[in-house]
């Protein structure tokens, strides 16, 4: 389950990027990417450190089965 | 692709900054040692931690059942590998680590008298789990406390070496897994602390290898790195563990639905849990994934329930929005997903994947067989890791102070830098095999042959099956940095499993694993011990018991 970005909301400071602990997320242009979704362990690190609630997660389709 | 090296050098290295890893680091640097941790991922977020944790467990002798005697009758067992006097370390760091969480503001829950409030778990005779209020901010408040105490942190450092000078160990050797960086570190002493158990070794419903309940990014380093330096480590064999999830979704949070009184049903609306543990949910959790497993067998389920409907709704509400996110923050977003309120509707829950791991040999003062080099990760969860790496971190710093700076095996380097970077091609060749691709083979052969079910036959066509995965390894690539580490975190992987499968046939019973032998269904007192494991020159493991 992936971290979804608020573009508007984001002011690209890269503290998500650094601390993802599985190294799934790379700065775009304007607002981090996750380069691999399918290493994502959802531990929410990266909104935990997001000072500015860019982040929000959306479950994928297999969780709800 | 040229790379520069960097060389650390420190009192006290602390391998992992997982909780292990911190509660060692803090007491080294409280003994006055420098100190130097590190991690492959980042502090603020590495290890099972790094995902919260809603309890700690302390044995506070304020109640009933709660005494290190009480302690020394749960953990200290002919085969859970650990002394009296280990537990007594644990046991004397539970207070210095609370005081520690406290002053680094993570909140312990306190009762009005004071006390914390906390609650019986995992089958233990005593209330000793203190409930933790927005646990998910617990690795970066541990993280900012250990920075502000002065200790040195090399994040992002996949050591694939322990480095040794003689008989002691001298440091250990890597790479940087953002800049490809060859890093040594040299210390005086050291202290293991990389997780108990390895993850990614077999699947849950899902088949999403990273969708699991432990950190998946931790692959076995623990057991690996001290065998291949000549150390031996125990219970390879029963070190695996495994839960019950929220359907679907890798989460750890079954500690407070157990101990705060949930009741699990099968497909029939039956709760079966007495007829496997006399405490029923709150039992040894290997007895609930077990007996979940039976009922499944006999066809009771899927699907599988917690029922917390009988709670009341404060006690509902502070299980589902204060604990249950302190052990894995996005967990609400799940329950928003499946439309779950533990007030209206059971939690369907599915037996996890499953882990494996090992305990590092060593002595009562936490000494490995490999001199100065010192273990914690004795033990699973937040308390017993970061206590016992507490008493490790203790003793690592108080041999600091009279040990020598070692000499370091520089003539090793670049056949260590040749493996670290062996699969690094800047074109993949057409015969390439990827990490994702291996991985899948070992929990394939992992699932079908050596699951929770098995038989002497069945784990040695598993072995046949390695066989088959051995001869892909040289064909395993990686085309960027990203790829070589999950690359080398492929290779543990099975370096691990294929010792585990044997460790696994050495024990001809069954009862004190994640797994029921078919062929020997019954307990035998005969394995009241723990199996040794060590390996051979070229490899090989070598079997042996504790008396």
């Amino acid at each position: 389950m992936p971290p979804v970005f608020n573009e508007e909301k984001c002011k690209k400071c890269r503290k998500c990027v650094t601390r993802c602990p599985g190294y799934l997320l790379e700065m775009g242009e304007n607002a981090p990417q996750v380069k691999f979704p399918e290493e994502c362990w959802h531990c929410g690190c990266c909104r935990i450190a997001c000072e500015y609630e860019a982040i929000s997660f959306e479950m994928p389709l297999y969780t709800r089965l | 692709m040229k790379f520069s090296q960097k060389i650390y050098e420190t009192e006290v290295l602390i391998l992992g900054s997982g909780a292990s890893g911190c509660g060692a680091a803090i007491a080294a640097r409280k003994e006055g040692a420098d100190v130097l941790i590190i991690d492959k991922g980042v502090l603020e977020s590495s290890g099972n931690l790094g995902g919260g944790n809603d309890h700690f467990m302390a044995v506070l002798d304020e109640a009933e059942h709660d005494s290190f005697e009480d302690m020394c009758r749960y953990y200290v067992t002919p085969t859970s590998g650990l002394s009296r006097t280990i537990a007594q370390n644990f046991f004397n760091a539970m207070r210095p680590c609370l005081k520690v969480l406290e002053d680094a503001g993570i909140e312990l829950l306190h009762n009005p008298d004071g006390t914390y409030v906390r609650s019986v778990g995992f089958g233990q005779p005593g209330p000793w789990w203190i409930h933790i209020n927005k646990g998910y901010t617990v690795k970066p408040k541990l993280a900012k406390y250990i920075k502000n105490l002065g200790i040195r942190v090399v994040n992002n450092f996949f050591v694939t070496t322990l480095l040794k000078d003689g008989d002691r160990i001298a440091g250990c050797a890597g790479f940087d897994v953002l800049t490809g960086d060859f890093i040594v570190v040299k210390c005086k002493t050291a202290v293991i602390a990389m997780g108990l158990t390895a993850q990614r070794v077999s699947n849950n419903s899902s088949h999403k290898p990273f969708n699991i309940w432990y950190s998946p990014y931790i692959t076995g380093s623990q057991v690996i790195l001290p065998l291949e330096a000549g150390a031996s480590v125990l219970n390879i064999d029963i070190t695996d563990k495994a839960t019950l999830l929220p359907k679907s979704w890798g989460a750890p949070g079954m500690n407070g639905i157990n101990n705060m009184g949930g009741h699990e049903l099968n497909a029939k609306g039956e709760r079966f849990m007495g007829k496997y543990d006399p405490m029923m949910e709150n039992g040894l959790r290997r007895n609930q994934v077990m007996g979940t497993f039976q009922e499944n067998l006999e066809g009771s389920g899927p699907p599988f329930f917690m029922d917390m409907r009988h709670f009341a709704p404060e006690d509902a509400r502070h299980l589902q929005y204060d604990l249950m996110p302190g052990d894995k923050e996005t967990y609400l977003d799940y329950c928003k997903a499946r439309n779950i309120d533990f007030t209206k509707t059971p939690l369907e829950v599915e037996i996890s994947e499953r882990m494996i791991g090992g305990v590092v040999r060593c002595s009562d003062e936490q000494e490995t067989e490999i001199k100065n080099l010192f273990a914690a990760s004795l033990l699973a969860t937040f308390s017993c890791c970061m206590c016992i790496g507490w008493s490790a971190g203790q003793f690592a710093a108080r041999r600091a102070k009279t040990a020598e700076m070692p000499g370091l095996p520089e003539s090793d380097f670049e056949k260590i830098k040749a493996g670290i970077y062996a699969p690094l091609k800047e074109t993949k060749s057409k015969h390439a095999v990827s990490y994702q691709e291996f991985e899948d083979g070992i929990r394939q052969v992992m699932d079908y042959y050596a699951g929770f079910q098995r038989t002497e036959g069945s784990m040695a066509q598993a072995l046949k099956s390695f066989r088959v995965l051995e001869e892909y390894l040289p064909r395993l690539e990686a085309a960027s940095l990203r790829e070589l580490m999950r690359t080398h975190e492929s290779m543990e992987l099975f370096k691990l499993v294929r010792i585990y499968v044997q460790a696994c046939m050495q024990r001809k019973e069954s009862g004190r694993a994640m797994y029921r032998r078919a062929d020997y269904p019954e307990r035998d007192p005969k394995y009241d011990k723990c199996l040794i494991t060590r390996l051979n020159a070229d490899g090989t493991p070598e079997f042996s018991w504790t008396e």
